[in-house]
C-alpha cells in the first residue's frame, strides 16, 4: 500500500472518531447508574452496564447497584409528552413548508421577473433575525389571540423560520439545472405550471430530499421559541422537556438517555439523506 | 437527467389547450403568482410582532406597569455607547469567526477524505452526517460533558495519560469561546461536508490528469482545480454557517450561560439578559435589530459575492448553487 | 430574650460589635423553635414601596375581611385550574394533584415550567395568561404582588388557622401589607456548610473541629490545600452561574448576610460597606489560590450537586435537603460521610422557600376564587377530605427532607423517623434544627427590584472574582445598579 493510501485510511478514521467521540460519552453515561457516572476517576466505558436509565423513562422501575429500587424517572411523562409533540410539530410543519416553499424557490431560481432580487434579499435577511429578540412580542400577541401554548401556534412561528430556509436553498438548487429544460419540456406541450412539477420536481429529488431532512430538523431542533410559547403546556416540545434535567436535581445518566432518544429520529432521517445524496452526481443536470 | 428534444427557440409559445393557463403570463406575472401569498403569509404571521419589537426599541417600556415613554433614538444610543455592547459584539464576530473557520476546515478536509476510494467509504459517509443530526442543545450537553473537569472525556483521558496531572477547565476564561465553537462546527460541518463533497465528484476526472501533466503538487491541484469548483457551495454554507453562529443561542443557554463571568456573552445572550433578566424590553428590542443589522451586513457581503461571481460566470445560477454547473 | 432582629439592629446601629451579635444571635437562635426570628420584622419591609402605586390598589384597597366558603358539593369544574410550577420531582407533584383531582372531583392542569422560570412567569402574568396557582419564591412573590398579579390569602376559609401554625418567621415572609400572600411548599437553608469526612478524615479534622466562621473556614481550606490533602481545589463554593437565578448572587449575599456584612439596611437603601468588598477580595484570592475551582462558574445547579457527590471537595455550601443526596448510595461516591457543619455562633446561608401563590386574573369569580383557594390549600395546608393532615408538607419531609413553614412537621414521629433514617446519625437531626433556626432571610428580597439587581450581580461577580473586571469596580457598579433601581422604583 503506498503512503497516500495509508493516510487515506488515517484520516478517514480520524474522521470517524471525531464524529463518533462525542457521541460514544453520551451513550457511555447513558448505560451508568449514577454512582458509577460519579466515580472518580472517571470511567471510560461502563463497568456495570444498565439500561435502566431508558426503561426507567417509558414506565419501568429498575433495581440500583445497591440493591435500592430505581422509581420511574419523574420528567417520563413530560419527556413522552415533548417526544409526541416534537414529532407531530416537525411532520407537520417540513409538510407545510416543502408544499409551499417549493413553487416560490422556483420561481426565485428560474423566472427573471422584477422584485426578485428584493425577495432573495429579505429572504436572507428574515433568516438573520435573533428569535430571542422577537419572543416577547409573541407571547403578548399570542396571548391575545389565544395561540399561547399551543401546537397551532408553534407551528405558525416555526414556518417563518423553515420557509426562507428552504427557499433559500432550493432556489440556488433549482437555478442550478440547465435553463433549456422548461423550453424543452413546454415544446413537448406543457404549460409552465407542468413544466415545474412534471419535469423540474422530479429533477430535483435530490435537493428536495435535503432541504426536507433540513426542514425537519430545523423544528425538531428549535429551543427559544417552544421554551417561551410552549413551555409549561401540553403542546411543549422535547427540548424545553429536557432542559427540566437542568434543575435542581441531578440526573445526568438520565438526561444522557433522554439525549440518545432525541437524536434517534433525525439521525434516522439523516442515513436516509446521505443514502439520497449519494445519488446526487446520477441527476447531473447533463 | 437527459432531455432528448430540440430545443425550441427562444420565446415560441405553445399554444394554450385552456381559456385560462400559467402559460400566458409572463415571467413576472407567473414570479408574483407563485411567490406573494407565501410572502403575504409569512407577513401575516411576523408582521405584528417585528413591528411591536420597532416600535418598543424607540421606548422606554415597563410592560409590568404598563408605563411607556418615547425616547427616540436614546437605546440606540445607550448601546453603541456601553462597553457590554462592544463586548458582546465583538464576542460575536470572534464566536462566528472561529466556528466558520473550523466548520468550513472540517467540512472541506471531511470532504476530500470522502472524496478518495477506500473501503468502507459508504460506511464512512453514513457515519459522518451524524453530528449534523444532533441538535444543538443536545451538541451542548454532550460537550459539557467532555469537557467536564469531574466526568468529562477529555479529561479522563488526559489524566491516564499522564498529559496532565489534574483536570483541566475546557471553559476556562480563555477558552470557553474555542471551546463553545468547536462543539458548534462538530454539529454544523457535516452539512457543509456533504455540499462540497456533491461538488468534489463531479469534477472530471480529465481536470486531475491535465493538473498532473503541469506538475501541480497537492496544494497547486487544490487551489487550481477542486477550488474553483467548490467555491460556491462553500459559500453557501458559509451563509448558513455564518448567520447560524451570529445568532447562536441554545448552545451558550446550555454550556456556559454567557460565562464564565461574560466572556463568552454574545450578542444574542446580551439580549436574552437584558431582555428577560433585567427586563429592559426597550433597550433588549434596540440591541436586538442592532443585531440584526450586524447580520445583515454580514448576509449582504455574500449576497454581493454571489451576484460578483454571477457576473464572471454568467451561466452559473443565480443566487449561487447547491449544485455545480459544469461548463 | 430580645429576637434576632433586634440583635441586629443594635448591631446595624454601632450599639454591639459583630462578636456579641454573633454570641447573642446563637444564643436566641438556640433558644427559639423558631426558624429565622429575623422574620418575625413587623411587616412594614415593603412600606418604602413607591407610594404612587394607585392603579394598582386593587389588591390593597378593602380589607377583604369577608371569608369565601369553601365550594359547594355540586360546584361547576368543567374549567381547568391551571398549577404551573418549576421542576422539582415531578412525579410526586403529579401523584398530589391526582390525589386532588380525585378527592374533589377537580379538574386541575399541572405542568413544569423549565429554564428561566421566574423569566417566563413574568411574561406570564404580564401575558394574562391563564394561571391559578404557582410557585414562587419570597423575592418573587414580593415582585407579583405589586402589581397586582397575585392573589392575597385573606378570604380563604382557612386562613386563620394555617396563620397560626406557621413558624413566625416564615408567615411574616409571606406577608406583604398585613395580608398573606403565600403559603408554604418548604423552607429551606440554601448555603447550609457541608462537609465531606471522605476528605477530612484524610487530614484528621473531626466534627468538633468544624470551622465556625467563614473565616474559620478558609483558614482551613488554606491549610488543607497545603498539607496537599487534596490534589484539587478543596472548596466548592456557591458560585455557579449558568441556567439559574440564585447561584453566586444568592452566594454573595448569604456570606454577607452570615458575616454581618452589610449590602443593604434595614429600609433596604444599598450600603455595600466594606467588609462586602472585603468578601469579593477574599474570593478573588480564593480562586487565585486555587481553593475554588474555576469551573464552578460554568456549573448549572445539578452538576453543583453531583460535583460535590463526587466526593472530590471538603466542603460546600449546598440546600440542606441536599444532604439527603449526599447520604443516598444511589446518587453519591461518599454516602454515610457527607455531614452538616452545625451553627455555632456565625448562621450559614440564608432561608431559601418555596411559597404556592394564586395568581389574579380578570376572569376570576368568587366561585373560581373558591376553587382555586381550595387547591392551594390543598397543597400548602391541610387535606381536609382525608384526616385533615398537613399531606403535601409531611410527604416532602419524608421523601425529599423538605422542611416546612408548619412547625408540626419536624415534631412528627413520621418525619422524624424519615430523617433518621438517611442521616448518618443520630444526633444530626438537632444539629439541621439549629442550622434552620438560625437562618437568615434578606430583607431586600421584600423589594420590586431584586430580582432585576440579582440578575445583573450573576454576572458582575464572576467578572471580579475571575479577575475581568477590577473587584472594586463591580462593586461600585454593583451599589450603582442598586441605586439605580431604588431610584427607578420609587419615582416613575
Amino acid at each position: 500500500m503506498s503512503a497516500r493510501r495509508i493516510l487515506v485510511y488515517v484520516l478517514a478514521a480520524l474522521l470517524v472518531i471525531w464524529t463518533l467521540v462525542p457521541i460514544y460519552w453520551l451513550l457511555n453515561m447513558s448505560l451508568m447508574f449514577k454512582t458509577e457516572f460519579l466515580a472518580v476517576p472517571t470511567h471510560l466505558y461502563p463497568h456495570g452496564p444498565t439500561i435502566s436509565n431508558y426503561s426507567r423513562l417509558f414506565g419501568a422501575t429498575a433495581i440500583g447497584p445497591g440493591g435500592a429500587e430505581l422509581p420511574v424517572i419523574g420528567q417520563a411523562s413530560i419527556i413522552q409528552n415533548g417526544l409526541r409533540n416534537s414529532v407531530i410539530v416537525a411532520l407537520i410543519v417540513t409538510a407545510v413548508t416543502m408544499l409551499v416553499s417549493l413553487p416560490v424557490a422556483y420561481a426565485l431560481g428560474r423566472l427573471d421577473f422584477r422584485g426578485r432580487t428584493a425577495m432573495l434579499f429579505a429572504i436572507i435577511t428574515s433568516r438573520s433575525y435573533p428569535p430571542i429578540a422577537i419572543i416577547i412580542p409573541f407571547v403578548l400577541l399570542y396571548s391575545q389571540i389565544g395561540l399561547q401554548g399551543t401546537t397551532r401556534g408553534l407551528v405558525l412561528v416555526y414556518l417563518t423560520l423553515t420557509i426562507p430556509l428552504v427557499v433559500w436553498v432550493m432556489t440556488g438548487f433549482f437555478a442550478s439545472l440547465p435553463r433549456t429544460v422548461e423550453a424543452a419540456a413546454r415544446v413537448d406541450g406543457n404549460t409552465r405550471w407542468q413544466a415545474f412539477y412534471r419535469v423540474i420536481l422530479p429533477m430535483s429529488w435530490p435537493g428536495i430530499a435535503v432541504t426536507t431532512a433540513i426542514c425537519f430538523m430545523v423544528c425538531w431542533n428549535e429551543f427559544a421559541f417552544s421554551q417561551f410559547l410552549a413551555a409549561g403546556s401540553e403542546a411543549q416540545t422535547l427540548p424545553p422537556a429536557i432542559a427540566t434535567f437542568f434543575f435542581q436535581i441531578s440526573q445526568p445518566t438520565e438526561m444522557a438517555a433522554v439525549s440518545i432518544i432525541a437524536i434517534i429520529p433525525p439521525a434516522l432521517l439523516a442515513y436516509l439523506f446521505q443514502s439520497r445524496i449519494r445519488n446526487l452526481n446520477l441527476v447531473d443536470p447533463l | 437527467m437527459a432531455t432528448t428534444v430540440e430545443l425550441a427557440p427562444a420565446g415560441s409559445q405553445p399554444i394554450p389547450r385552456s381559456s385560462w393557463s400559467s402559460s400566458r403570463l409572463n415571467d413576472t406575472q407567473f414570479g408574483w403568482l407563485l411567490t406573494l401569498p407565501v410572502f403575504l403569509g409569512l407577513l401575516a404571521i411576523v408582521g405584528y410582532p417585528t413591528l411591536y419589537s420597532l416600535w418598543l426599541s424607540f421606548h422606554r417600556v415597563d410592560l409590568i406597569f404598563k408605563r411607556t415613554e418615547y425616547v427616540g433614538w436614546q437605546n440606540y444610543q445607550a448601546a453603541l455607547t456601553s462597553p457590554t455592547f462592544v463586548h458582546a459584539v465583538s464576542i460575536t464576530v470572534y464566536y462566528t469567526a472561529l466556528v466558520t473557520i473550523f466548520a468550513l476546515a472540517i467540512a472541506v478536509g471531511g470532504a476530500l477524505i470522502l472524496n478518495e476510494k477506500f473501503r468502507g467509504r459508504s460506511l464512512v459517509l453514513a457515519i459522518v452526517i451524524l453530528p449534523w443530526a444532533v441538535s444543538l442543545y443536545a451538541t451542548a450537553i454532550v460537550w459539557k460533558f467532555l469537557y467536564s473537569p469531574e466526568w468529562g472525556l477529555f479529561n479522563a483521558v488526559l489524566l491516564r495519560l499522564g498529559v496532565i496531572d489534574r483536570p483541566f477547565n475546557f471553559l476556562s476564561e480563555h477558552l470557553a469561546v474555542p471551546a463553545v465553537a468547536i462543539a458548534h462546527a462538530w454539529q454544523i460541518a457535516p452539512l457543509g461536508m456533504y455540499f462540497v463533497l456533491a461538488t468534489l465528484q463531479v469534477i472530471p476526472e480529465d481536470l486531475y490528469k491535465t493538473a498532473k501533466v503541469d506538475r501541480l503538487g497537492s496544494w497547486g491541484r487544490f487551489r487550481h482545480v477542486v477550488f474553483p469548483y467548490i467555491k460556491a457551495p462553500l459559500l453557501i454554507v458559509m451563509v448558513l454557517v455564518t448567520v447560524e453562529a451570529a445568532r447562536v443561542f441554545d448552545i451558550i443557554f446550555f454550556m456556559t450561560g454567557g460565562g464564565p463571568g461574560d466572556v463568552s456573552t454574545t450578542l444574542t445572550w446580551e439580549v436574552y439578559r437584558v431582555f428577560y433578566r433585567n427586563n429592559q424590553y426597550g433597550q433588549g428590542s434596540a440591541l436586538g435589530w442592532l443585531l440584526v443589522l450586524l447580520t445583515t451586513i454580514i448576509t449582504t457581503l455574500y449576497f454581493l459575492l454571489l451576484f460578483w461571481r454571477r457576473r464572471e460566470r454568467p451561466d452559473a445560477g443565480i443566487a449561487g448553487t447547491a449544485l455545480p454547473s459544469v461548463e | 430574650m430580645k429576637p434576632l432582629y433586634e440583635h441586629f439592629d443594635d448591631l446595624l446601629k454601632g450599639r454591639i460589635d459583630r462578636r456579641t451579635f454573633f454570641k447573642r444571635t446563637a444564643a436566641a437562635g438556640a433558644s427559639t423553635p423558631v426558624i429565622a426570628n429575623y422574620l418575625a420584622q413587623p411587616a412594614g419591609a415593603v412600606s418604602h414601596f413607591p407610594a404612587s402605586q394607585n392603579h394598582f390598589s386593587l389588591t390593597r384597597a378593602g380589607a377583604q375581611t369577608a371569608k369565601l366558603s369553601p365550594p359547594g358539593e355540586g360546584v361547576d369544574t368543567s374549567e381547568q385550574l391551571i398549577f404551573r410550577g418549576w421542576n422539582y420531582r415531578p412525579e410526586v407533584v403529579v401523584d398530589n394533584t391526582d390525589k386532588f383531582n380525585e378527592q374533589y372531583d377537580e379538574n386541575v392542569d399541572y405542568q413544569t415550567v423549565t429554564g428561566d422560570y421566574i423569566a417566563i412567569m413574568e411574561n406570564f402574568h404580564i401575558a394574562n395568561q391563564p394561571l391559578d396557582m404557582a410557585y414562587a419564591n419570597p423575592a418573587t412573590l414580593a415582585r407579583w404582588q405589586l402589581p397586582g398579579w397575585v392573589h392575597d390569602y385573606e378570604a380563604w376559609w382557612n386562613v386563620d388557622d394555617a396563620r397560626g401554625e406557621l413558624y413566625d418567621g416564615v408567615r411574616a415572609s409571606l406577608t406583604i401589607g398585613d395580608k398573606l400572600y403565600g403559603l408554604p411548599y418548604f423552607v429551606s437553608i440554601r448555603g447550609s456548610m457541608t462537609a465531606n469526612m471522605a476528605i477530612l478524615d484524610k487530614a484528621g479534622i473531626t466534627p468538633e473541629q468544624f470551622p465556625k466562621t467563614w473565616d474559620e473556614l478558609y483558614t482551613q481550606l488554606r491549610q488543607l490545600k497545603a498539607d496537599g490533602v487534596t490534589e484539587e481545589a478543596p472548596f466548592l463554593p456557591h458560585w455557579f452561574a449558568s441556567g439559574v437565578w440564585y447561584g453566586i448572587s444568592w452566594g454573595y449575599l448569604f456570606e454577607c448576610l452570615n458575616r454581618g456584612a452589610m449590602l443593604f439596611d434595614e429600609e433596604n437603601v444599598p450600603v455595600f460597606d466594606e467588609q462586602t468588598l472585603a468578601i469579593l477580595e477574599e474570593w478573588r484570592k480564593l480562586l487565585e489560590e486555587g481553593i475554588v475551582p474555576e469551573t464552578v462558574f460554568t456549573m448549572g445547579e445539578p452538576e453543583f450537586i453531583d460535583a460535590f457527590a463526587t466526593g472530590k471537595y471538603a466542603y460546600s455550601p449546598q440546600q440542606i435537603y441536599d444532604l439527603k443526596v449526599f447520604n443516598d448510595p444511589a446518587k453519591s461516591q461518599v454516602a454515610g460521610q457527607v455531614l452538616p457543619v452545625p451553627v455555632d455562633g456565625q448562621p450559614w446561608g440564608l432561608i431559601d422557600e418555596g411559597i404556592y401563590t394564586v395568581p389574579k386574573r380578570d376572569t376570576d369569580t368568587e366561585e373560581k376564587l373558591a376553587r382555586k383557594y381550595r387547591l392551594a390549600g390543598f397543597f400548602g395546608y391541610r387535606d381536609q377530605v382525608d384526616g385533615g393532615e398537613l399531606y403535601v408538607a409531611k410527604r416532602w419531609a419524608i421523601e425529599a427532607a423538605l422542611n416546612s413553614g408548619y412547625k408540626e412537621i419536624l415534631q412528627d414521629p413520621e418525619v422524624i423517623e424519615a430523617y433518621n433514617e438517611w442521616l448518618p446519625n443520630q444526633e444530626l437531626l438537632p444539629v439541621i434544627e439549629g442550622i434552620v433556626n438560625a437562618g437568615q432571610f434578606p430583607q431586600v428580597w421584600q423589594t420590586f427590584w431584586w430580582e432585576e439587581w440579582n440578575a445583573q450581580a450573576m454576572t458582575e461577580l464572576p467578572k471580579a472574582v475571575l479577575g475581568q473586571t477590577p473587584v472594586a469596580e463591580v462593586h461600585a457598579g454593583l451599589k450603582t445598579l442598586a441605586e439605580d433601581l431604588v431610584t427607578r422604583y420609587q419615582t416613575s
